[in-house]
């Protein structure tokens, strides 16, 4: 009976062991996990190291190729697609999934996407609430862009903890203070305050298309001195008239439409009698994988190329060069000087006007 | 006072309105224009006066006459469809002309069309579509308005269909976002061309209708009445919902959909004209150009952006037509 009862004894005894030893394993998956804050601050808890990420915010793309985790992206937002310089410059893009905006949640989750960064908040929650990890990752920051220019950055590191994604995350957010403080210092001596209206371009929606107070645009235009429209215009989409009021200095345009949109400004009365047409003061921005002024890998030479078009007595950065190398490093592919000029120039990469 | 006395008074009077109204939107917007600025930018070359020159001309003019002539050809439309329905609750959209316009100017919006080619599409589309639920309506009951009624709200939910399928293959970025605000109604394209264009519809059509006034009168009485009277009911009929679409086709062209217009002008009109559309429809001419042309000041004066010529239009268009029923609720409720 005694020889039973120890037989039993230890059979608990081991069962108690294999039960606490399972419940360290418990705690190591418990531990595989992070808890990160979205832009908009809601905490969420998601799988570190996640290897299948939805882009449908479209600003998280650009970066998370650029900081070396693209073999992570299920796919992005459709849209991005459209550019036709992002197979070019990236043309591992092609066996992406194209999003929509209001994705189905059965496809994020028959895709075994471990995690989705959403461009607006509704869009987060309606995938919270259907069990999908989601961060909201948004192009506006609140009340302005100031606090949010390294926030994916980060938030990629915390997300990921490998060295090279924060080596090179590290090296971007460097970059871009280098860019930001060289400009401000170079151009420091030249007159400023001037208004500029910056236009964009990608849609087609004529001049009065524009970044208000929570924009990328706004942060960068305004860090460079300068009076930016939109901040203080109580809708992003200004009738004509309204920005005939305004008569800005400067126009900025940007997207695929930019050279449409300049020979709007430069053609179609009353633009043509403001300052800034009659003073030929209409500068574009270039289009590569994004928009050169959505925040992305290339945000520093959006800063030197602007400065290079705002305050030519000051600033002969060379940004064509610049840009061949940082499309080099961050996506492997090697650009010819003639696709550098056409992405200068609005075109797409075999000379033709994106839109 | 006789009503014919009455109703020269209240013409003379809203076409004074009318022109005061006119005059005002030349001058008031976001662009910030003097008295002394706008009688030198009209009547003086002076190169001071350029921008306002330019600002008037370019951007004011072209959406205030699109404004007065769809305010016209709305209201006017409108009434002819309630008399010929013999049903006061009756609008333009009616006969599936707006759904079907919208979705033609969705589809070239689609396709990247220019401004013009979306008007031109919508136009062609609004058209077609009245002619589909006239042959369908026909396949009903070829004499019945409830036959033709009942074609309408099939076609109209039929092409309300293809819109949304069209939305849901539009590009969010780019396509979407302009065929939302095309359908919420906006002067803001409006080009001296497109002036000149829905100037000669409505002309002719105003001019038609107005020639033959009395007869409609005897189509309003129904087909019986009409036949007792010598008057062809089916000829007229379709001349009237022909010529009744056309000016919602040119409207819908022009300035997108837009809400209620149609509705309450006929009703305002009536109550002091009575049911006689040659008193009925010069006041519609001028009481439907002022609510539009005031419409259109409120959606660009106040805000930096414009507001959808609906969101006006429906707030006023509600708030009057409640108005309306409580002033004619005897006559409304009286079967209670």
């Amino acid at each position: 009976m005694k020889k039973k009862i120890n037989t039993i004894l230890i059979i608990l005894f081991a069962f108690l062991i294999v039960s606490c030893a399972n419940s360290g394993n418990n705690s190591s998956n418990y531990s595989s996990t992070i808890i990160v804050t979205d832009m908009i601050g809601e905490k969420l808890e998601i799988k570190k190291n996640p290897s299948k990420v939805a882009c449908v915010s479209r600003t998280t793309y650009d970066l998370l190729i650029a900081f070396g985790l693209g073999d992570k992206i299920d796919g992005a937002y459709k849209s991005i697609y459209n550019n036709v310089w992002v197979e070019t410059i990236y043309p591992k893009s092609v066996n992406e999934y194209q999003y929509n905006y209001e994705e189905g949640y059965e496809t994020f989750i028959s895709r075994n996407v471990d995690l989705v960064f959403a461009p607006e908040k509704y869009i987060a929650d309606g995938l919270k609430d259907h069990g999908i990890k989601a961060l909201n990752v948004s192009l506006y920051g609140n009340p302005t862009f100031d606090e949010y220019v390294y926030f994916f950055a980060d938030l990629v590191t915390q997300i990921w903890d490998y060295d090279y994604v924060k080596t090179k995350a590290n090296v971007w957010k460097n970059r871009v203070k280098e860019a930001i403080d060289t400009v401000i210092a170079d151009t420091k001596k030249e007159v400023k305050e001037k208004s500029l209206f910056y236009v964009r371009g990608d849609k087609n929606k004529g001049i009065g298309y524009t970044d208000q107070a929570k924009a990328f645009t706004e942060y960068a235009y305004r860090i460079m001195g300068f009076d930016f429209v939109g901040a203080r215009l109580d809708t992003n989409t200004p009738s004509s008239e309204e920005i005939v009021a305004e008569n800005p200095d400067i126009f900025v345009i940007g997207g695929i439409y930019q050279n449409v949109l300049i020979n709007t400004l430069e053609t179609t009365e009353p633009y043509t009698k403001l300052n800034a047409v009659k003073n030929h003061e209409i500068y574009t921005i270039p289009v590569g994988l994004t928009m050169f002024e959505q925040l992305s890998a290339m945000t520093p030479i959006f800063f030197y190329d602007q400065a290079n078009k705002l305050f030519p007595n000051s600033c002969s950065y060379d940004v064509k060069s610049m840009t061949k190398s940082t499309i080099k490093e961050y996506f492997g592919t090697e650009l010819s000087d003639q696709q550098i000029e056409y992405m200068f120039e609005g075109k797409d990469s075999k000379g033709k006007y994106l839109a | 006072m006789s009503r014919t006395k009455k109703i020269v008074i209240f013409f003379g009077l809203s076409l004074f309105i009318l022109l005061t109204v006119f005059i005002t939107a030349l001058m008031v917007g976001r662009y910030s224009i003097s008295i002394k600025d706008f009688v030198g930018s009209i009547s003086t070359n002076d190169s001071i006066y350029d921008t306002q020159r330019s600002v008037i001309i370019n951007l004011r003019l072209p959406r205030t006459i699109i404004a007065g002539l769809t305010g016209i050809a709305l209201s006017v439309s409108g009434l002819l469809y309630q008399e010929t329905f013999q049903n006061k609750l009756v609008s333009p959209g009616l006969l599936g002309v707006s759904n079907g316009a919208s979705v033609g100017a969705a589809i070239a919006i689609l396709l990247g069309a220019t401004n013009s080619l979306i008007s031109f599409s919508a136009f062609v589309a609004g058209i077609i579509t009245v002619i589909l639920t006239v042959i369908i309506g026909r396949l009903f009951n070829k004499s019945s308005s409830i036959s033709l009624i009942l074609a309408g709200i099939v076609i109209g939910g039929f092409m309300s269909s293809i819109m949304s399928i069209i939305k849901y293959t539009a590009d969010p970025d780019t396509t979407l976002s302009s065929i939302t605000y095309w359908l919420m109604g906006s002067f803001a394209d409006s080009t001296l061309e497109k002036a000149f264009v829905i100037s000669i519809i409505v002309f002719i059509c105003i001019a038609i209708v107005l020639s033959i006034s009395w007869r409609i009168n005897i189509v309003a009485l129904g087909y019986e009445e009409a036949q007792t009277k010598g008057i062809n009911y089916r000829f007229y009929r379709y001349l009237i919902i022909s010529i009744a679409t056309l000016l919602t086709a040119a409207s819908v062209a022009c300035a997108g959909a837009i809400s209620w217009i149609g509705l309450i002008i006929p009703h305002i009109v009536r109550l002091i004209s009575g049911r006689n559309t040659s008193r009925s429809i010069p006041l519609c001419i001028t009481f439907g150009g002022v609510f539009m042309i005031v419409a259109d000041i409120l959606s660009r004066t106040f805000t930096g952006g414009e507001i959808p010529l609906s969101a006006i239009t429906g707030a006023f268009g509600s708030i009057i037509f409640v108005i309306l029923l409580v002033i004619k609720k005897r006559e409304v409720f009286s079967h209670d």
